[in-house]
């Protein structure tokens, strides 16, 4: 009996991912095809976020540089010394995981926003080094890779399907890290601090180390998300892959979401990104009115789901801890006995 | 000879010009309740403090087990080591439940299974069994108090630093908060208990550390010390001298 209402529960996410394992066999329409990538993307990138602003409510603003740390080591590596992407995706989460470690060791140790202004600081030093370092990442002209025919070591493929299930395994793997560091020591200890810092302290939990190596791995995602990202695009440049706007989105999609869940960051991912497109072919003509319409939705969505879209599900999102706030009624789950 | 747990010696620390502790000297034993009081800015939580590291202290030498404490030793490598230490006000992990914040704690050291039972364990022991699904920060204050105390026993403590445990709790509360001090004490835990409330004193000390304006004052039995004049003074000595003023 047990065993079967678990299969009813985790039904929905099997019809989930048969249908989008199956959506390429329906359409050869590129455009949806790349619509998808993006949320896929987006919602890797998101979960990344989430793991350090989410559960540990530690906001990050530069975690569009770790996509672009990513994204300009895979093409640099492969266009200047002929480096598959698959391997230089170690040096690129490396370098990622090296400026986590800076950041974080510098500003951990400190109570209140150090962190995030740090972040953002962090996110210009990498914009502003990508544009001045020309010669290396082709500066505010960009940096792209010819495409050389189909070749999976390279990510060359002459549509977006190849990409597709990349991307989409990626978003297995990044979800199944996200509910391992969910049930894990470390999600666990990152849940005391973000309820009571000084508590979790005197009970032994070293918050410092938790909160960095949290960081370290929403680095490591990031920037391991991103190189696919960039190969993806095909052209890169400091706008595209580095800039706050990208921080931001990515924490708007967490936010509108839901923070501190699994599934927030994904639904988050496809209603913002399947939004922008569709507001986009609708009003695109009338300059500057998808943008309105689309900021007015996510006032809306603010205002009425503070907590996410996920909260709409609940058996999704409210049973994960670290979805609850300290002083949301609708947590209490029991009366006094 | 009883064993000392825990010794201070020479601890100072100023805050700006005001000197919070001063040249304080005392030991805690092995197994006992020690009561840490004085009057308000007594230097009482300080100590407490300086002892878990929140504070560096600016001289003198903590010792825990014969062991000198550098204080590069933080907060939570001491409580690890055993020196554990509750709030004033309670500090629940708001975002968790009851079972949750103890099982958090509990992880420390132990595989999941074992924390769980070390969980249940704790919530039986401290009487919170029944509240084990709710929202931590929706518990009553009693009870809140318990949950600090339950979450500190996952760590299994040698000594426990109470600071005003007793503090906004009814006179029923308070006696069943005296039999779980007492309980605790009982399994072998030391515990340091900072009170104003001279009823909890008196009931679950051994023996009494008085410090009044950062300095020691006095030691020895509740009975012995609670009379002495000096003690009296240091708690009255506002009300005692505007008395006399008139």
């Amino acid at each position: 009996m047990k065993n079967s209402l678990n299969i009813l529960k985790k039904l929905p996410i099997a019809v989930i991912a048969i249908l989008m394992v199956s959506i390429p066999a329906f359409t050869d329409n590129n455009y949806i095809i790349s619509t998808l990538v993006y949320c896929f993307v987006f919602a890797s990138l998101a979960i990344a976020w989430n793991l350090i602003g989410g559960y540990g409510e530690q906001v990050s603003w530069c975690n569009a540089s770790f996509v672009a740390i990513g994204a300009y080591t895979g093409m640099i590596m492969y266009k200047m010394l002929g480096i598959s992407p698959f391997i230089a995706i170690l040096v690129g989460t490396g370098l990622a995981f090296i400026a986590a470690t800076l950041i974080g060791y510098g500003t951990f140790r400190l109570r209140g926003i150090y962190f995030s202004i740090a972040t953002i600081a962090f996110g210009e030093i990498v914009r502003i080094s990508l544009q001045f370092w020309q010669g290396l990442t082709g500066g505010a002209a960009g940096y792209y890779v010819t495409y050389t025919g189909q070749n999976f070591s390279a990510l060359m493929f002459k549509n977006d399907v190849p990409f597709y299930y990349i991307l989409l395994a990626l978003l297995v793997i990044v979800i199944l890290i996200a509910s391992w560091f969910e049930r894990s020591k470390i999600g666990h200890y990152l849940s005391a601090i973000k309820g009571d810092e000084d508590a979790a302290i005197s009970l032994g939990i070293d918050s410092f180390k938790i909160k960095l190596t949290t960081f370290q791995l929403s680095a490591v995602i990031s920037a391991a998300v991103g190189t696919f990202f960039g190969f993806f695009i095909g052209f890169i440049d400091p706008g595209t892959v580095s800039s706050l706007n990208l921080s931001v989105k990515i924490v708007v999609i967490a936010i509108i979401g839901g923070v501190g869940t699994i599934w927030g960051p994904v639904l988050g991912s496809f209603v913002i990104n399947i939004l922008a497109e569709g507001l986009n072919s609708m009003f695109g003509d009338v300059g500057g009115l998808s943008l309105a319409v689309y900021g007015f939705l996510l006032i809306v969505i603010v205002i009425f789901k503070p907590a996410g879209l996920i909260s709409l599900f609940p058996k999704w999102g409210n049973n994960s801890k670290s979805a609850r706030k300290s002083d949301d009624e609708s947590t209490q789950n029991e009366v006094l006995p | 000879m009883t064993e000392n747990l825990l010794e201070i010696e020479d601890l100072s620390i100023s805050f700006g010009g005001i000197k919070a502790v001063r040249n304080v000297n005392f030991e805690i034993r092995k197994g006992e309740i020690l009561g840490l009081i004085g009057p308000n800015g007594a230097g009482k939580s300080t100590i407490v403090n300086l002892i878990s590291n929140i504070y560096k202290p600016d001289k003198g030498v903590i010792r825990f087990e014969g062991k000198e404490l550098s204080p590069k030793i933080g907060t939570a490598q001491r409580a690890k080591m055993g020196i554990t230490r509750t709030f004033q006000t309670p500090k629940p992990f708001g975002n968790l439940n009851v079972y949750e914040n103890i099982y958090t704690i509990a992880l420390q050291g132990r595989s999941s299974s074992e924390a769980d039972l070390k969980t249940k364990e704790i919530l039986n022991k401290t009487d919170l069994s029944n509240y084990e699904n709710f929202q931590s920060i929706k518990l009553p204050i009693e009870k809140r108090k318990f949950l600090d105390m339950a979450r500190i026993l996952a760590l299994d403590p040698k000594l426990i630093m109470m600071d005003e445990v007793m503090g906004g709790l009814n006179p029923s509360e308070m006696d069943e908060s005296f039999k779980m001090v007492k309980r605790l004490n009982a399994e072998g835990i030391t515990i340091l208990f900072i009170e104003h409330v001279m009823r909890a004193v008196v009931n679950v000390c051994s023996r009494l550390v008085v410090v009044n304006n950062g300095q020691f004052l006095c030691s020895g039995v509740p009975t012995d010390v609670l009379k002495r004049q000096d003690v009296i003074e240091a708690y009255l000595g506002e009300s005692k001298n505007h008395a006399n003023n008139k």
